[in-house]
């Protein structure tokens, strides 16, 4: 059986070209986003200026969130990471220089993390774990995680890379098992009168079954390894890209090991081993009398119960992740159950597809006029399996591109929109300098003028049932200008009084915090840098739900940031005031917008790279299904030349074909991107619309049909080279 | 009768759809083959003939009747034993050759052996070529070869396996009338020389009259047989029944 499994596979090179590269891309793919997310987990940030010092010792960046009922044992904790950098006490140093063990112990001055040298023959993960739990609030790094100290910004990148890794990973598995197995399965099926013949001769429907586990096995063996090989170069010049987009700082070094590898190769193994059975499933279930049938019946659409169970499961989680996407998720994390949401639509369309295509070709007139029209629409009624098989990938292509892409391009623009209505300030300053606000205040012109600095913070007490592990963000402001330069709207108390510990937030948040608080009562906020202050409530504030965030004063704020003086001056000034004399930077709204949206964009950017892979992905099992479906068609056409039809004919039915199963494509793609834009837009921008350029819509189509086209054509053209009479004589 | 037949029928009913739009592909039919022995079954369009070929070769099961293969009867056996009877009791020759299109001819010739998981016999296998006059192909693909040649590739894979019965559908449906009187000519050779029992299906007069008995069908039901009789006697029968009236 092995024989003739190898000599079918040199034969039939197109059919397993197709699905050697479907398998070889897959793994790679999957395979590099498993090496991100290892990247991530691993976070190996390898010491530079402070190599010399086998030993660090930083402040605890991890926040164990505060439980509902610090007495129950049952709840689960969260723990977030700090983002601003957790600065040592001043009686670290010398409790840490105490410990046996330690030869040396100095401050560095930049990172503010201290420097061990340990005594000769002493092991240095004891003497780390020693510190670590003699000194509390520290935390000690050894080997390639001592980098950390200098770069503490790698610690919030990692979460952002596991994310990324994570949530294009699991696509990427999930339209790699989708390629492989319709590309595999559509191969099988192009074989089943090979197959049925084997059964006539004596074949057992278990020696087929191993016939093409054995070919499946060699091409998945060779691809995912090839698939490997390459993985890691796809995961190095991905993370390049994901650092260049500043997702992670690039000191971290990229690692891919085998652990991503293996998985990626089990998920496409698997996934083709469970593919071709089931297609092999139907064929060794039919008797072999078909073998002796004198034409290969076009291959019957499968409606299965199997099929429309798994459907209905895909088109419930579809509705759930939309309803999801809608009301709980934050407008910031919404792409994650909205990306994920297409695809579950479309694999769920995909599922019905056969059942699906043959209504709508049932359902449509006689579009096409003409010699060739007739016969294309005949065929498309009759060929309902091979047209569902090409429709799929056509709609997994431009449903995932539409839906991303423009859930890119509302992402973007809802945000900056967000970000230009808070903002009342014409100008704003920076950097800040000591004493530039009294300079701006003196210039003739300026009415108004506050600092500005932004950090994240968490509720400690009383227990915030709304806070998360990702925390609030907060403002810090000057009380004298921060009504002319930021838009808020005060509901109660007033923001004049925000001077020294005091703060303003939601009025709806404050409610569900404790048994609710108000103006006058005071709550304990953790800050960026771990310190915790009691702040009394001054104002509350009317915010959109989704943008909660606590306002400070700049003063208060400022020192429990890394860099310890606010971000920029917000300033309000009559036209044609002349701030260039301060010697800070200088932006107007517009140039302000602008840079917002550009940075927006540079973390878009990444996610258009992810998506374009993806993309590209799918366009492969695209072309294969043309290619393939259209090369078996073969002696079809030169029966039909030998009936009288000129090549020219055969081409423009092709092309007829090819349209009908674009647009049915198109169509289907487009519902399923719609049915998880709407949740997404009102999630994010409020309204059901998703913005963005139209071009992006009509690029995906016009891809689409040229693609399709052209995976046509060309095969089309290559058969009918053979004069008809020759190919119409052979089997 | 038993030990003289190599496959006989008795009784066999087979009725395909269910209830009201039920059809009766074969209605009663009791025959034996003897062995070393050439048949042709003849009948009009839809009188039966494939659904019978099926059923005594044990592709298709009839719904009622039973079927003996070699002293074996086959309608009661189970999927399996039965592929393996059929791969080493059995020969099969279809209209379209048939052949796997990636195997040489020595290939497709040996694959029933290789199924069965029994070695090729060498010398039996270049007898069996050398018959079928194809010893200068024997590493070429099914592809580069005739209409002619192919068919007489897949009478070698009948043949290797020295099967008790060899069944074939239209043999020379596909061929020119010449290379139709060389692939007749071959199995009567096989029947002659090497004892062969062959049951064939065919719809030409001329073939038929290559067999010592023609057996005719109409409406399921065997009609009527002649024992080697003449191309015009058979054409005159097969008026009879309205074959070239209706097909």
């Amino acid at each position: 059986m092995w024989r003739l499994a190898m000599s079918t596979l040199r034969l039939r090179l197109t059919a397993f070209t197709a699905a050697f590269l479907a398998m070889l891309v897959g793994t790679s793919i999957v395979a590099a986003c498993g090496g991100l997310m290892e990247t991530g987990i691993r976070l190996a940030v390898p010491p530079q200026r402070l190599a010399a010092a086998p030993i660090l010792v930083t402040g605890d960046q991890i926040y164990e969130l505060p439980k509902a009922n610090p007495a129950d044992d049952e709840e689960d904790t969260e723990s977030a990471v700090l983002p601003e950098l957790v600065r040592l006490g001043t009686d670290t140093l010398p409790q840490v220089t105490a410990i046996p063990g330690v030869r040396q112990a100095t401050t560095d001055r930049r990172s503010g993390a201290i420097m061990v040298h340990p005594d000769p023959d002493t092991d240095i993960t004891t003497l780390a774990d020693l510190i670590e739990n003699t000194v509390p609030g520290t935390v000690t790094l050894t080997g390639d995680e001592r980098g950390l100290a200098e770069h503490p910004q790698a610690r919030s990148g990692r979460e952002n890379l596991i994310v990324i890794a994570a949530v294009f990973g699991g696509t990427a598995v999930m339209v790699a098992m989708f390629v492989v197995a319709t590309t595999l399965g559509l191969s099988v099926q192009q074989r089943h009168r090979e197959m049925a013949l084997l059964r006539a001769i004596g074949a057992t429907a278990g020696q087929i079954r191993r016939m093409v586990l054995g070919e499946t096995l060699a091409v998945s063996a060779l691809a995912t390894l090839l698939g490997c090989l390459f993985a890691p170069l796809l995961g190095h010049r991905l993370y390049g890209r994901l650092a260049d987009g500043g997702v992670i700082p690039p000191v971290v070094e990229f690692h891919q090991g085998w652990i991503p590898a293996l998985a990626a190769v089990a998920v496409s193994a698997l996934t083709a081993l469970i593919a071709v059975l089931t297609a092999v499933r139907g064929t060794t279930l039919a008797r072999p009398t078909e073998a002796l049938a004198g034409a290969a019946a076009p291959g019957r659409p499968t409606g299965g119960p199997l099929r429309r169970t798994l459907a209905i499961i895909c088109f419930a989680a579809g509705c759930v992740l939309g309803l999801v996407s809608v009301l709980f998720m934050p407008a910031t994390l919404v792409s994650s159950t909205a990306g994920p949401a297409v695809l579950v639509w479309a694999i769920g369309l995909a599922l019905i597809g056969p059942t699906l295509t043959k209504t709508i070709t049932k359902a449509l007139p006689w579009p096409f006029p003409g010699l060739a029209g007739y016969p294309a629409i005949v065929n498309a009624r009759a060929r309902t399996a091979q047209m569902a098989a090409a429709i799929t990938p056509i709609m997994l292509a431009t449903g995932m591109a539409t839906a991303n892409l423009y859930m890119q391009t509302t992402q973007v623009d809802a945000a900056t929109a967000a970000y230009t209505a808070g903002l009342r300030a014409d100008t704003v300053l920076s950097p800040v300098t000591p004493g530039l606000l009294e300079r701006v205040r003196a210039v003739p012109g300026v009415s108004a003028a506050s600092e500005h600095v932004t950090s994240t913070g968490f509720v400690e007490r009383p227990h915030d049932n709304w806070q998360r592990e990702d925390g609030w963000p907060l403002h810090g402001v000057t009380a004298e200008g921060v009504e002319q330069t930021m838009t808020l709207k005060v509901t109660a108390g007033s923001l004049t009084d925000l001077r020294g510990d005091t703060v303003a937030l939601a009025a709806e948040h404050a409610r569900n915090i404790g048994d609710g608080v108000g103006v006058g009562d005071t709550i304990t906020l953790r800050l960026g840098d771990r310190a915790a202050v009691d702040l009394r409530i001054v104002a509350l504030l009317a915010v959109e739900t989704g943008s909660e965030q606590f306002i400070l004063p700049a003063d208060l704020l400022a020192p429990h940031t890394t860099a310890g003086v606010p971000d920029q001056i917000l300033v309000r000034a009559a036209p044609g005031t002349d701030l260039s004399t301060l010697g800070a930077n200088a932006q107007d709204r517009t140039a302000l917008s602008a840079v917002y949206g550009a940075q927006q964009q540079t973390q878009a950017w990444v996610n258009y790279l992810l998506i374009a892979m993806i993309i590209a992905y799918t366009m492969i099992s695209l072309v294969n299904t043309q290619v393939m479906t259209t090369a078996q068609r073969r002696r079809e056409f030169a029966l039909q030349r030998l009936t009288g039809f000129t090549r020219a004919q055969i081409m423009r039915m092709t092309g007829l074909e090819s349209l009908l199963v674009t647009a049915i494509g198109v169509l289907l793609g487009t519902v399923a991107s719609m049915i998880s834009l709407i949740p997404f837009s009102i999630a994010v921008a409020g309204s059901p619309l998703p913005s963005g350029p139209v071009w992006i819509y009509l690029t995906t189509i016009a891809a689409a049909v040229a693609l399709v086209l052209a995976a046509t054509w060309a095969p089309a053209w290559t058969v009918m080279r053979t004069r008809p009479a020759e190919v119409a004589a052979t089997v | 009768m038993e030990s003289t037949d190599a496959v006989s029928l008795e009784a066999v009913r087979k009725t395909y759809g269910k209830d009201g739009a039920a059809v009766e592909a074969l209605a009663g039919v009791t025959i034996g083959f003897r062995r070393g022995t050439m048949t042709a079954i003849m009948g009009p369009s839809g009188s039966g003939k494939s659904t019978f070929l099926h059923c005594a070769a044990g592709l298709d099961r009839p719904t009622s009747g039973s079927v003996t293969l070699d002293g074996r009867e086959i309608t009661a056996m189970k999927e399996k034993a039965l592929t393996r009877l059929r791969r080493q009791r059995i020969g099969f020759v279809f209209q379209g050759f048939n052949l796997l299109p990636t195997l040489t001819v020595q290939q497709n010739i040996t694959l029933p052996l290789r199924l069965a998981g029994r070695r090729a016999d060498h010398t039996l296998v270049t007898q069996v070529i050398a018959r079928v006059g194809l010893t200068t192909r024997t590493h070429h693909l099914p592809g580069e070869l005739s209409g002619g040649q192919q068919q007489r590739v897949a009478i070698a894979r009948a043949l290797i396996t020295q099967p008790a019965v060899t069944f074939a559908d239209e043999p020379t449906g596909a061929l020119d009338t010449r290379t139709a009187l060389e692939v007749l000519a071959l199995m009567r050779e096989m029947v002659r020389d090497a004892g062969q029992t062959i049951v064939m299906v065919t719809h030409d007069p001329v073939a038929a009259s290559h067999a010592d008995r023609v057996v005719f069908l109409a409406d399921g039901k065997l009609v009527d047989q002649l024992d080697q009789p003449g191309a015009d006697a058979i054409a005159k029968r097969m008026t009879h029944l309205g074959a070239w009236g209706r097909s």
